[in-house]
């Protein structure tokens, strides 16, 4: 708060602040300047040290080696090689001292040491430039002992072969074991990993692929599952792909699994340049990137699993069921229907479930067809995975109609397979399940073998191979001799109604009826159109619409004349005439029809003509009056008419 | 004389018109049950297994009766388990001459037909559309075409219709009919195609007994006959394979049933 002064002097108060100022800032600079030069760093000559913390560690995990360039600015070139051991660059770290009065700083580059076994190594001396002056460090003795408990490779890896040799300890590929002998189409549940040594960064470039072409690889769509396994003691990042085989060739096989692959290494010895942790996948470590870009090259490289050899045995054909359609593996059957109380006609859902574990691409509905009593038609097919690979439920749904109103159950159902470990065919039946059809006779069927449940539970037989067409259509030799009957043709059922009997197979359009038909349309269509261009002619002639015009009209006045001449009624008679003659000669000469008169009709028309003596005897009728009987007056109109019409 | 009654005489003329009548109907009705008596038992025997007797009585029933959609098929069904495939081809095709649109007509000669590796190959867009109807269908819907084409021309004589609309109606129905008159074209040469239904018979380069063959032709393909000399045929398959075939190794699909 600034105080307030009152003084009869007020120049000499501001001089005295501004002198107290100035004396202040000088303190604080002569302050400032002894505290320089005292703190001035006393660079003396650079240092280089190395040291490990601990020097003893168990081989899966770390000790950090830091590197300290004291005094100088200097760069590590090259990191020794040594056998067994890897550096992988932590960070750097810079460190401000001082003692005494003198500054000093020094520069720490931490290393983490990881070791691919056991044994006792030798970090030798390293050379290090230090503003300009060549140094080493001393040799760092290292002592790696065997795995801790907690560090042991998983009890699962047991089961993967050996990776090979000492150069894919980087990266390699292993396959699950897979069965020794297997059948053409059988589903083998296999496992792929490939393993990234950790902090290591690769990309993939092409999904698992099964080298050679005896065998079928089927890989979900979807990523591989990442996790981390320490194999041998060393930390991998462990790409999984769960998947199946199946062989395609009998014979032996060779079974090799390959993954294109791209790694990130070094370009030089010393600088393993890897991303701070993080995923190798990815590379999520942009920074690394950056600071690493000039040390790294792109390596692609393939990882092949170890070779193993999978014997695909041919199919027995053996007992082999006529119904059979390549299934193979363990498979239970249950059919269902609904509804089971029904009237004639209507249909039955079949719900025919299929699970287990196999191949179920080849797993198709149990048959139905070939059952005469039957109709039925295509099934649904719905398929539902199971936890584990191969496992699931395969369901089929298919219409069937009785056409026998007495039929009293659906028949068993058969579905055969080939189970791989028994190493023989299987069929599996449903029970016959009840019907009950509105009206239905006697049951044809032993009721005891039907169920009333509305399901059929399977029943195994002893893989004698007896399918069920053959229990259906019966023994079908003897038929045609030299000529093998066709087992196992899906075959729509025959029909049961006779239809329309006809005497020739010819096609309609050569029939007479209907080409006589056809030819009545096309002659109706024709004459339609040419009665339409026609009337369009006659619409645009103008001496034919005036032709038409005055015939109507005088249609229309020799009715009226006519009716007047019944009358006996002379005067309107003859009035009219006159009307009849004076419009249809007006339309003829283009005049006003009441302004035509006697006298022009002797003007224009000849002197002998009829019709002007008859306009002569009505126009006197007009004026003087005249008497015709009704015999004169038929005449008269008779006569007019015609000369009318000949003239129109 | 006694004089009957006049209702008396017409009720004796009724009653014996009903007796003629139900005479007639009784043979006419038990004409009609023996083709469907022996109809059912063909399905019996199919059912069992004799497919040879199968194909005896249907056989019998189109001999004597005639030709259905269902008898040709119940027929092919019979030869296709007898293992005669080209008798059962020609019967499928009959039957879908007869009835293009069943289904289980199209699914049975499809199976026969994969079964045997006798498919046809890619069929050109043309054909695929011709066959959504089957040459019949065509010919209604291309003279239901006509006829109504000139109903309205006869109907727009009295009554008053813009020339406008009457130019799109009739260019639209002309349109049609062109596109009906192609697609019966189509079918009506699927009309005129056989089945070579014996055995697989080899492809002649002339017409003689001893003329060397160029190929060999598979019981139920189906073949165009393009002209006949003597005893032999000049066929042209849906591959495009040509040659001489015997006349007596193949049979025409759409034939009276004089002809079988």
């Amino acid at each position: 708060m600034e105080r307030l002064v009152t003084t009869s002097d007020p120049f000499g108060y501001i001089h005295r602040q501004l002198r107290a100022k100035s004396q202040g800032g000088l303190a604080a600079l002569v302050l400032f300047l002894t505290i320089l030069g005292l703190t001035t760093p006393s660079l003396g000559a650079p240092t280089i040290s190395a040291s490990l913390s601990p020097t003893s560690f168990p081989v899966d995990q770390a000790a950090p080696l830091t590197i300290t360039i004291g005094d100088g600015k200097g760069s590590i070139d090259q990191l020794p090689e040594v056998d067994g051991l890897l550096f992988q660059r932590r960070g750097q770290s810079r460190q401000h001292q001082i003692v005494n009065g003198s500054l000093s700083s020094s520069v720490s580059t931490i290393f983490q040491v990881q070791a691919t076994r056991p044994g006792t190594f030798t970090i030798p001396a390293i050379a290090i430039t230090v503003e300009g002056q060549p140094l080493k460090t001393k040799e760092i003795r290292v002592e790696v002992t065997p795995a801790t408990a907690g560090g042991q490779p998983p009890e699962g890896d047991q089961t993967f072969p050996p990776a090979g040799d000492g150069s894919e300890q980087l990266a390699f590929l292993r396959i699950s074991q897979v069965k020794q002998e297997s059948y053409p189409g059988e589903f083998l549940p296999l496992q792929i990993k490939a393993y990234f040594r950790r902090g290591l960064r690769a990309s993939l470039n092409s999904h698992p692929r099964i080298n050679g072409d005896g065998f079928l690889l089927n890989l979900p769509d979807e990523e591989p599952r990442q996790t981390e396994e320490i194999v041998d003691g060393t930390p991998y990042a462990c790409l999984t792909w769960k998947g199946s085989l199946s062989g395609i060739k009998e014979g032996e096989q060779s079974l090799r699994v390959a993954v294109e692959s791209t790694l990130l290494v070094p370009t030089g010895n010393s600088r393993r340049s890897r991303s701070m942790g993080g995923d190798p996948f990815l590379g999520n470590d942009p920074m690394a990137d950056f600071f690493n870009q000039q040390q790294m090259q792109e390596k692609k490289i393939q990882l092949i699993s170890p070779e193993t050899t999978l014997t695909v045995l041919p199919l027995p054909t053996e007992g082999r069921p006529e119904d059979f359609s390549g299934a193979i593996g363990r498979f239970q059957l249950e059919v269902k229907a609904q509804p089971t109380d029904v009237e004639p006609g209507d249909p039955i859902t079949l719900t025919m479930t299929v699970q287990g574990a196999g191949n179920f691409d080849r797993v198709e509905a149990p048959s139905f067809n070939g059952n005469t009593n039957w109709k039925s038609y295509t099934p649904t097919t719905k398929f539902t995975p199971g936890a584990a690979p191969g496992e699931g439920s395969k369901v089929f749904e298919q219409a069937i109609i009785a056409k026998d109103p007495g039929t009293t159950a659906i028949p068993p159902l058969a579905f055969s397979f080939f189970d791989p470990d028994k190493k023989q065919y299987q069929t599996l039946r449903s029970a016959p399940i009840s019907l009950h059809i509105s009206g239905a006779g006697k049951p044809e069927m032993d009721a005891g073998k039907a169920q009333n449940t509305g399901s059929g539970t399977t029943a195994n037989t002893n893989g004698q191979g007896l399918s069920p067409t053959a229990e259906i259509i019966g023994d079908t030799t003897g038929d045609q001799p030299g000529r093998p009957a066709i087992k196992g043709l899906d075959l729509a059922p025959l029909h049961s109604q006779l239809g329309s009997l006809h005497q020739d197979i010819t096609p309609l359009m050569r029939r007479t009826g209907f080409q006589v038909i056809v030819l009545g349309s096309l002659l109706l269509l024709f004459t339609a159109i040419a009665l339409k261009i026609h009337a369009r002619r006659q619409a645009g002639d103008p001496w034919r619409c005036r032709h038409q015009a005055m015939t109507r009209l005088l249609n229309s006045r020799m009715a009226e004349i006519h009716a007047f001449r019944d009358q006996g009624d002379t005067r309107a008679f003859l009035a009219l005439c006159r009307q009849a003659m004076q419009e249809q000669l007006g339309s003829l000469w283009q005049m006003e029809p009441g302004a035509i008169t006697l006298a022009d009709l002797r003007q224009r028309l000849a002197a002998d003509a009829v019709l002007i003596s008859l306009f002569g005897t009505a126009e006197t009728s007009a004026y003087g009056g005249c008497q015709l009987n009704s015999q004169e007056m038929a005449e008269y109109a008779q006569t007019l008419e015609n000369e009318l019409r000949r003239l129109a | 004389m006694k004089k009957w009654p006049r209702s008396a005489a017409m009720t004796g003329l009724g009653l014996l018109f009903l007796a003629l009548f139900g005479t007639f109907s009784k043979a006419a009705a038990a004409d009609e049950r023996e083709p469907f008596r022996d109809f059912l038992a063909a399905g019996q025997a199919y059912a069992t297994g004799q497919w040879s007797t199968a194909i005896s009585l249907y056989e019998g029933v189109m001999a004597s009766a005639g030709f259905s959609a269902p008898l040709c098929y119940n027929l092919a069904n019979s030869y296709a388990q007898n293992g005669q495939i080209g008798k059962a081809v020609l019967h499928y095709e009959r039957a879908r001459l007869l009835a293009p649109g069943d289904a289980d007509i199209r699914h049975n000669l499809q199976r026969l037909r994969q079964e045997k590796g006798l498919e046809q190959g890619n069929i050109p867009l043309m054909q695929q559309a011709a066959g959504l109807l089957g040459l019949n269908e065509w010919t209604l819907l291309a003279a239901s075409l006509v006829a109504a084409l000139a109903l309205f021309h006869l109907a727009t004589l009295r009554l008053p219709v813009s020339t406008r609309l009457s130019r799109m109606l009739t260019s639209g129905g002309l349109l049609l009919i062109f596109l009906c008159s192609v697609a019966m074209l189509i079918q009506y040469r699927n009309w005129q195609r056989a089945v070579l239904s014996f055995t697989d018979t080899p492809l002649l380069i002339s017409p003689f007994a001893g003329a060397k063959d160029t190929g060999l032709l598979r019981e139920g393909s189906l073949l165009h006959v393009l002209k006949t000399h003597d005893q032999y045929a000049l066929i042209r398959d849906d591959q495009g394979q040509g040659g001489w075939i015997p006349i007596a190794s193949f049979e025409y699909i759409a034939r009276t049933i004089t002809d079988n």
